[in-house]
């Protein structure tokens, strides 16, 4: 499983939807992706790519396309 | 009517204009000067009050919840203010004409925001509702107290207040509030506002708004609430703690317009017609009539009348009156009579 594909996997699980529909969400977009779900979101990230985001990027990943951008800065390559 | 007087000197009251509370919580994200803007936002809407969170990392949480959840304590600390840039924000609320206030979470930000931010009142959250102790240290501040009562019992309610009269404070207003984000309509119960106004009829009641639109805060007005708080963002589709339930600037300003309109339109259960209703009565009411040419001397019969406008003539309520009077000039159908028309 490449970086793009783990990602992807971590919304679906995080969320709770399938690995398809995790393209294009957003933010709000799905009553799972509140501020809560969020923190859990950002966790799981961390925690699958050893990474500790700045409190910055964490309120600023407001999409999927948002948390690709986020998580390369970290030096995971998608 | 119960009512308290603010150290800011207004007196907020049942069914008096309500006191609007815009709610500011996190939603500046540690930014001091979205934190401004957001005070600017407020004052433009017409709030009367606009009202921080004063956490720390240190006073919301305990060490087992960030074991848990060490991304909140990130966020937290993100998010929080410090004591001197909360005093700076009351400094620029005042310069903005309006109120300024904070919920404190601990005993420390209790002094901060009484003795150096001189918050005109203190907010109490819901869930420091059966913190005794710590309403006690707050009643004793001598401070007016405005408490909110999501996820509480009634005795719980009458315990805090119990609490708080007894430390020697007597200046509460107390807030129905439902403390989901927001609620479902039929979990909101806004006649829980008329419920605790006759459980404490001392004290005015307000309501703490986490609901989407502005109805629930009119309906609550309509109630007579002495105080409406709401949730403000200047962006909803940010991240935030509480923006998927916070109102943007636009709606807010919408809501404090339609809540002094609706406060004002209750007026009272007086009857009174005042003089520009009864000018509309000349043109909208009835006069009485005739329905056919009539000569003359004739006497009128109750089918020779009828009512149309406009209401400059004789009332329709004196038709039957009529009935029986010799006509002393000759009229035309369809022409409204006139008293000197009949003997």
């Amino acid at each position: 499983m490449n970086n793009l594909e783990k990602l992807t996997q971590v919304f679906a699980d995080t969320f709770g939807i399938a690995l398809n529909e995790v393209a294009g969400l957003q933010y709000q977009g799905i009553e799972q992706w509140d501020s809560v779900g969020h923190m859990t979101l950002v966790a799981a990230i961390e925690d699958e790519f050893g990474i500790e985001m700045d409190t910055d990027d964490i309120i600023d990943m407001s999409s999927f396309e948002k948390a690709k951008e986020i998580v390369a800065k970290y030096g995971i390559a998608l | 009517m119960a009512q308290i007087r603010l150290k800011s000197g207004k007196i907020i009251g049942d069914y008096m204009h309500p006191y609007i509370v815009a709610e500011v919580n996190s939603s500046h994200n540690g930014d001091i000067e979205l934190a401004k803007r957001m005070i600017d936002a407020a004052a433009e809407a017409g709030c009367d009050c606009v009202k921080f969170q004063s956490w720390s990392a240190e006073s919301l949480y305990s060490a087992t919840y960030y074991k848990a959840n060490p991304i909140s304590k990130r966020i937290v600390k993100k998010f929080s203010l410090t004591q001197e840039q909360l005093r700076d924000m009351a400094e620029y609320s005042r310069s903005r004409g309006i109120d300024f206030s904070s919920t404190p979470y601990s005993r420390e930000e209790v002094e901060w925001l009484v003795d150096e931010c001189k918050a005109p009142f203190v907010k109490v959250a819901s869930m420091d509702l059966n913190n005794y102790l710590y309403l006690q240290y707050i009643a004793k501040k001598g401070v007016p107290i405005v408490l909110s009562t999501g996820m509480s019992e009634m005795e719980e309610i009458r315990k805090a207040v119990q609490t708080i009269e007894d430390a020697g404070n007597k200046q509460i207003c107390l807030l129905h509030c439902i403390s989901i984000y927001p609620p479902e309509f039929e979990t909101i119960h806004l006649h829980n506002i008329l419920g605790l106004r006759e459980a404490f009829p001392n004290y005015p009641i307000g309501f703490s708004d986490h609901s989407h639109g502005v109805e629930m805060a009119v309906a609550a007005t309509a109630l007579g609430a002495a105080l409406i708080e709401k949730h403000l963002t200047l962006d909803r589709t940010k991240i935030g703690m509480d923006n998927q339930m916070a109102t943007e600037p636009e709606e807010m300003k919408q809501m404090v317009d339609c809540c002094i309109r609706t406060q004002i339109a209750m007026g009272n259960k007086e009857r009174v017609v005042r003089e520009a209703e009864q000018e509309q009565m000349k043109k909208m009411r009835r006069s009485v009539i005739v329905t056919r040419d009539i000569k003359a001397g004739e006497i009128l019969q109750l089918t020779d009348l009828d009512a149309k406008r406009p209401g400059t003539g004789i009332p329709a309520d004196k038709i039957e009156s009529l009935v029986g009077k010799k006509l002393l000039v000759d009229k035309d159908a369809d022409t409204l009579l006139e008293i000197n028309d009949i003997e």
